[in-house]
């Protein structure tokens, strides 16, 4: 068995090899990478893909916005006018005159009061064609 | 070191970065191709790994702060790539990367890029015997000459444990050599 001092013996190299030339060709590819990395990225606008984008949410915005617009033209529509409710409460069936009555406070009333007067003549006409003044004058 | 932070301040500025940066790779490219192959042996996986030392160089230079050399820095990215190398080799292998590097050492005889003579082959049989971090610190410290101080600071080791590490590393290779 041999005594071997790596320490004090003369170097051993380590026994790799270079290609030639490999050095020039290293640093010609490593500036084409560097020359990729230092170029800022293009973002391209009129891809395929993003038209497609563009195409999606055109369709998806105009979907959104005719119930939208349906809607705002109901809110928008002129307000009920006094002579139309009135002839709804008229003709409505479910809606009878104690239903009215019952809404009326005392200001109402009044009011009532002093825009409907009412002439004699016309309450002698009324008890002469109402069916049933026999029965108030006896009571 | 004053050199060394004019050196820096040219590699920060983006109007000299180019020229400086090619400076750089000048200065560093044959140390670091040594430096690399010695980890991981062929010539190919070196030049994979001698670029992408270059390029990660090039992309955290703004992130180098100074704190240590200019040198030790990209020594330190240079081996964690080789180490990251070695790991994927490994994984894909799936052996340590002992023995990995054990039949990696058996293919350089009919490696081209190899000239070695048997006294060399034997010690990269022999190198390739220790574990990882012995392999690494003998190869640095015995191929590359790379002082203790500048070691420690690569490697992250105190240079205590790095001079311990050393000295087993020495002893189990002449170990191996004295076996014929």
């Amino acid at each position: 068995m041999k005594s071997f001092d790596i320490e004090n013996s003369s170097k051993i190299k380590s026994g790799f090899k270079v290609p030639d030339g490999y050095f020039e060709e290293f640093n010609a590819k490593l500036t084409e990478q560097l020359a990729i990395e230092v170029e800022p990225k293009v973002i391209v606008l009129h891809s395929r893909k993003t038209l497609w984008y563009f195409a999606i949410a055109a369709v998806l915005l105009v979907a959104i916005s005719i119930p939208v617009y349906q809607n705002w033209k109901v809110d928008t529509s002129p307000q009920l006018n006094q002579d139309e409710i009135e002839n709804y409460l008229s003709y409505h069936p479910s809606i009878t005159t104690e239903d009215l009555i019952t809404l009326l406070n005392e200001e109402d009333i009044q009011a009532l009061q002093k825009s409907k007067t009412i002439e004699s003549e016309t309450i002698e006409n009324y008890l002469l064609t109402t069916e049933s003044l026999e029965y108030y004058l006896i009571n | 070191m004053e050199n060394e932070k004019v050196f820096i301040e040219t590699l920060l500025n983006p109007k000299t970065q180019q020229a400086a940066f090619k400076q750089l790779v000048f200065q560093y490219q044959k140390p670091l191709y040594n430096h690399i192959r010695n980890i991981v042996l062929n010539h190919d996986d070196a030049d994979d790994v001698l670029q992408n030392t270059f390029i990660k160089v090039f992309r955290n230079l703004s992130k180098f702060k100074g704190e240590s050399k200019l040198f030790s820095w990209i020594y330190r990215i240079a081996t964690n790539e080789a180490l990251t190398f070695l790991q994927q080799k490994t994984k894909h292998h799936h052996s340590s990367s002992e023995e990995y590097l054990q039949k990696q050492t058996e293919k350089l005889h009919a490696d081209v890029y190899f000239e070695g003579d048997e006294i060399q082959f034997k010690l990269q049989q022999a190198i390739a015997q220790l574990p990882e971090k012995q392999q690494l610190v003998f190869k640095m410290k015995y191929f590359e000459e790379i002082k203790y101080e500048d070691l420690s600071e690569i490697l992250d080791t105190s240079v205590g444990a790095l001079k311990a590490s050393y000295h087993h590393a020495v002893k189990k290779i002449e170990e191996y050599l004295k076996k014929d």
